[in-house]
């Protein structure tokens, strides 16, 4: 594995970061009004006046813009408004319930998708690619949050067999999981589907065959490859938008997730813990591409750089 | 015997013998998924143009002597079909006012993405010294990031409303658009007829708008509406989580959220605005696949 | 008269409502080479895979048989299929770059169809993949046997190739345009090292080309197709001096004539026939110098003279 080629991808992860970072700099110290939303409604011109100037808001904004910084790199974000705690602190010990959530949703859309999609690239069986078909344009076109609601009413509430929200249940994981996944098993699915399908034309397989090679080996020792290099890129992206999903998942399930530590934040205008909880999302974003990298140079030998 | 050469040109100029969009539509119409898509697509127009019109009832007028009546199936009358919310408003006039909101945002923001997005996407894709590097590292930033996130700290910026909901619609389908018409322009730029009119002294704007332009329109109509699809979701997420329209605005979203406490007693008030979002948007997809295969034939799998 | 290696007998291959190949009899012997020439959409490269029904759907075998050591191949079931691929008959393609995988390294696809066929250990394997790199000619072949396809230049990955369809000395080598787009220097080792081979192991070779210069210095038969069927075949010396199929003649770029000599023909008007709209008659008549009103309704017979064949019905008049 080369090194300058790891170098290069951080250096371009860590300049993604930065630029996340500085457009949410622009869009809270610019567009919003910090001063205004802790004074509250009711407040005096004068009350957020002084508080303007004790956040230092009123100076000029390229100086806010390199405090900003200075404090991001010590990964300072200050105390939240709300309950006056270190607001990196707060999302830390929160972080490990999303990322537990994440993580088990993303093994269990793995584990459902790509046999199912090989299945699928191999089969001509009409009524198994019409369910397939079914199951991708489903999983896409529905609301993750939604969909959780129509699975607790009809689990929870009706047939009371698993809870609504989050207990010490283990129970309790599995509509989150299950909602979580719906997505990216159907994306999953659709890829895996689409690219065994065109690698089985492919002129090496075709060789495989010309050697003698039976239907299984030929599957999974050259077909397979071409299609694991887009299924790591896909999984990726498809990592990403569980994020977005997560947020709406914790809400619902009553998560203890710094996705609804996000979603009190917004509500409460609490400047800082949104800051902190967007650095600290931007930061496993770009561990995922960082992963998503380092799995991609060690699958496909072409990129590697010698 | 007149001699004619046995082989073909190879690269045959793509000619049109009518515009893009009458053929386009012509073979569209052949497909039956694509009718289905754009009659419901149309009804649900219909909806959003002439919404309160149609309603029943006022979307915001409170019955109290009616709260969470219960719908046609379970009991209810004519008069509140789908039943009320916990304000005593009639559900399906509810219903078919948000869908002005909701359509009328995704669509707006659709619209105005596709037109940015593409105009950046043609910079990109003829400028690729500088321009084109910055624009994708843009594009690429955001396209990994969680965009509910983004969205989130832009609410918390600004308070929840309307216009701020607009501005999230709007920073976020660009993306798609830039990627896809760069790569249309990249791969248009070296075709031969576009080194021709070049050879011939056509100015750079010329063969943006008589070479490249019309190509990279059919695609972008398929980004358009998956685009249209991916906005109409974000704006639910956000109106779910009280971050987008504000009540007491009717939005589907909203309503899914409203009635997420009823949910033992009065599913349907949740549940079925959910229906909707997935109906437009599989509505919008089919006809976006459609549209997509019309335009580059595949092999029957 | 030995039996033959291979024997093709009425073979047709049909996708959807076309035939890209009609009745195609072809018999290869033992340590024969033989050539088959014709333009893109003959049916020269689909008969070729058929042999090891090598065929994507939708395309398939519909008629014939394929003979082969007295077996019929059409109609083997996959396993025993299996074991011929590879292991008596090699077959080798036009590109590399794309027909080797480029996600294994060269030496571990020729232990791959070595291990295939016979019960023999990792090391031992890797050791023959050596030597048989080396056989076909790549220096430094412990070293290329590490590297990855994209690694070699084009001459070498075809010759990997060809070590990779010999790993277990085939009776018959299939190759399908393995020459094309290569360097002509290139060509022309790759076609020395493949009569080489069939001189030292007596191996079969099935030669598919469009190039006529291969077929010449290559093989010692040569059949012409056109059209999805043969239209001419003989001994090359013997075709090249003497043509009488007018779509060989014209290939040739002579037309002999009676009392007018010999005509060059710079170029063969018009172009190959769609598939799906073939000609009534001759399926050649469209382009052909000496058609008449004849080759329109008939469809020629092939007619045979001694090792020569031919099927064109002016032809038939003219010896």
């Amino acid at each position: 594995m080369s090194g300058r080629f790891l170098l290069r991808r951080a250096a371009h992860l860590i300049a993604v970061l930065f630029g996340v970072m500085t457009l949410l700099f622009v869009l809270l110290r610019v567009s919003g009004d910090p001063a205004a939303s802790i004074a509250g409604q009711d407040a005096t011109p004068e009350a957020v006046e002084a508080i303007r100037e004790q956040l230092g808001l009123n100076r000029p904004l390229w100086a806010q813009y390199l405090t900003f910084l200075g404090d991001l790199v010590r990964f300072d974000f200050g105390e939240s408004f709300q309950s006056r705690q270190d607001a990196l602190g707060m999302i830390l010990k929160q972080l490990p319930a999303s990322l537990e959530l994440v993580a088990v949703s993303f093994l269990f859309a793995l584990l459902v998708a790509i046999p199912l999609g090989i299945a699928a690239g191999m089969t001509r069986n009409r009524v198994y690619q019409r369910f397939v078909d079914t199951v991708v344009l489903f999983g896409q076109a529905v609301p993750v949050f939604w969909f959780a609601i129509v699975l607790v009413f009809i689990f929870a509430v009706t047939l009371g067999a698993v809870p609504s929200i989050r207990t010490p249940d283990p129970l309790s994981w599995v509509l989150p999981v299950v909602t979580l996944a719906l997505h990216p098993i159907a994306r999953l699915l659709q890829f895996t589907r689409a690219g065994l399908a065109e690698s089985l034309r492919e002129d090496f397989t075709r060789t495989a065959r010309a050697k003698g090679l039976g239907r299984g080996r030929v599957v999974s020792r050259h077909a397979l490859r071409p299609v694991a290099t887009s299924l790591v890129t896909v999984a990726g992206l498809d990592l990403g938008q569980m994020l977005s999903a997560v947020v709406l998942i914790e809400t619902i399930f009553a998560w203890p997730g710094i996705g609804q530590l996000l979603v009190h934040a917004v509500t409460a205008r609490d400047y800082p813990l949104v800051e902190a909880t967007t650095f600290i999302f931007a930061l496993i974003v770009v561990v995922i591409n960082f992963v998503v990298d380092l799995t991609y140079e060690r699958i496909d030998p072409r990129v590697r750089v010698h | 015997m007149t001699a004619v050469p046995i082989n073909a040109p190879a690269a045959v100029v793509r000619l049109r013998a009518r515009p893009v969009p009458v053929t386009l539509a012509a073979q569209l119409l052949r497909r039956p998924a694509a009718v289905v898509s754009l009659l419901v697509l149309a009804g649900l127009a219909v909806l959003a143009v002439f919404g309160p019109a149609l309603a029943p009832h006022g979307a915001e007028d409170q019955d109290y002597a009616n709260i969470l009546a219960k719908p046609i199936w379970d009991g209810g009358t004519w008069t509140y079909p789908l039943g009320t919310d916990e304000l005593g408003r009639d559900l399906l006039s509810r219903m078919i006012v948000g869908s002005r909101t909701a359509l009328g945002l995704a669509f707006a923001a659709a619209l105005l993405t596709g037109v940015v997005g593409t105009a950046l996407g043609l910079l990109a894709g003829l400028y690729t010294r500088v321009v084109g590097p910055v624009i994708m590292w843009v594009v690429d930033a955001q396209l990994g990031f969680p965009y509910l996130v983004l969205a989130l700290a832009l609410v918390a910026a600004r308070g929840p409303s309307l216009s701020t909901v607009f501005l999230v619609l709007a920073l976020f389908g660009w993306v798609q658009f830039a990627r896809v018409v760069r790569a249309e322009v990249l791969r248009v730029k070296t075709a031969d007829y576009v080194l021709a009119a070049r050879g011939a002294g056509a100015s750079d704007l010329m063969i943006v708008l008589r070479h490249i332009l019309p190509n990279v329109l059919s695609t972008t109509i398929v980004v358009g509406t998956f685009t249209f699809s991916a906005v109409l979701l974000v704006e639910s997420g956000l109106s779910f989580l009280g971050a987008g329209v504000q009540p007491p605005t009717a939005d589907w979203g909203a309503m899914m959220a409203g009635g997420r406490v009823f949910l033992n007693t009065s599913w349907w008030y949740s549940v079925v605005p959910g229906v909707m979002v997935v109906i437009t948007v599989l509505a919008v997809n089919t006809l976006g696949s459609a549209v997509r295969s019309v335009l580059n034939p595949r092999e029957a799998r | 008269m030995t039996q033959a290696l291979l024997s093709i007998r009425d073979l047709t291959v049909g996708i959807r409502d076309t035939t890209p190949v009609r009745g195609v009899d072809l018999d290869i012997a033992p340590g024969e080479i033989v050539g088959i020439v014709g333009e893109t959409g003959s049916g020269k490269s689909l008969s070729a895979l058929s042999v090891l029904r090598l065929l994507n759907h939708p395309v398939r075998i519909t008629g014939g048989q394929v003979l082969f050591e007295g077996t019929d191949l059409t109609g083997l079931p996959e396993r025993r299929l299996r074991a011929v691929r590879g292991g008596r008959i090699g077959m080798i393609f036009q590109d590399p770059m794309t027909a080797l995988n480029p996600y294994h390294r060269v030496g571990d696809q020729i232990v791959e169809a070595i291990r295939e066929h016979r019960p023999v250990g990792r090391a031992e394997a890797h050791a023959e993949a050596v030597r048989l790199l080396g056989e076909v000619g790549i220096v430094d072949p412990a070293g290329r046997a590490r590297q990855f396809p994209h690694e070699l230049s084009g001459g070498m990955r075809q010759r990997a190739m060809i070590a990779m369809a010999l790993a277990n000395r085939p009776a018959l080598l299939i190759a399908d345009e393995p020459t094309t787009g290569l360097d002509v220097t290139i060509e022309a080792q790759i076609l020395a090292l493949v009569k080489d081979l069939n001189r030292r192991h007596g191996m079969a070779v099935m030669m598919i080309t469009h190039n006529l210069g291969v077929v010449a210095g290559l093989c010692e038969r040569t059949v012409v197709m056109y059209g999805g069927r043969i239209v001419e075949s003989g001994p090359t010396a013997e075709l090249f001096a003497d043509p009488r199929h007018p779509y060989t003649r014209a290939l040739l770029g002579a037309v002999p004539r009676r009392g007018h000599g010999s005509r060059p023909l710079t170029s063969i008007p018009g172009l190959p026939p769609d598939l799906r709209a073939m000609p009534a008659g001759c399926a050649f008549h469209p382009r052909c110098p000496v058609a008449v009103a004849r080759c329109h309704e008939e469809d020629p017979p092939l007619s045979s003279a001694g090792e020569r064949s031919w099927r064109c019905l002016r032809a038939q008049e003219a010896s």
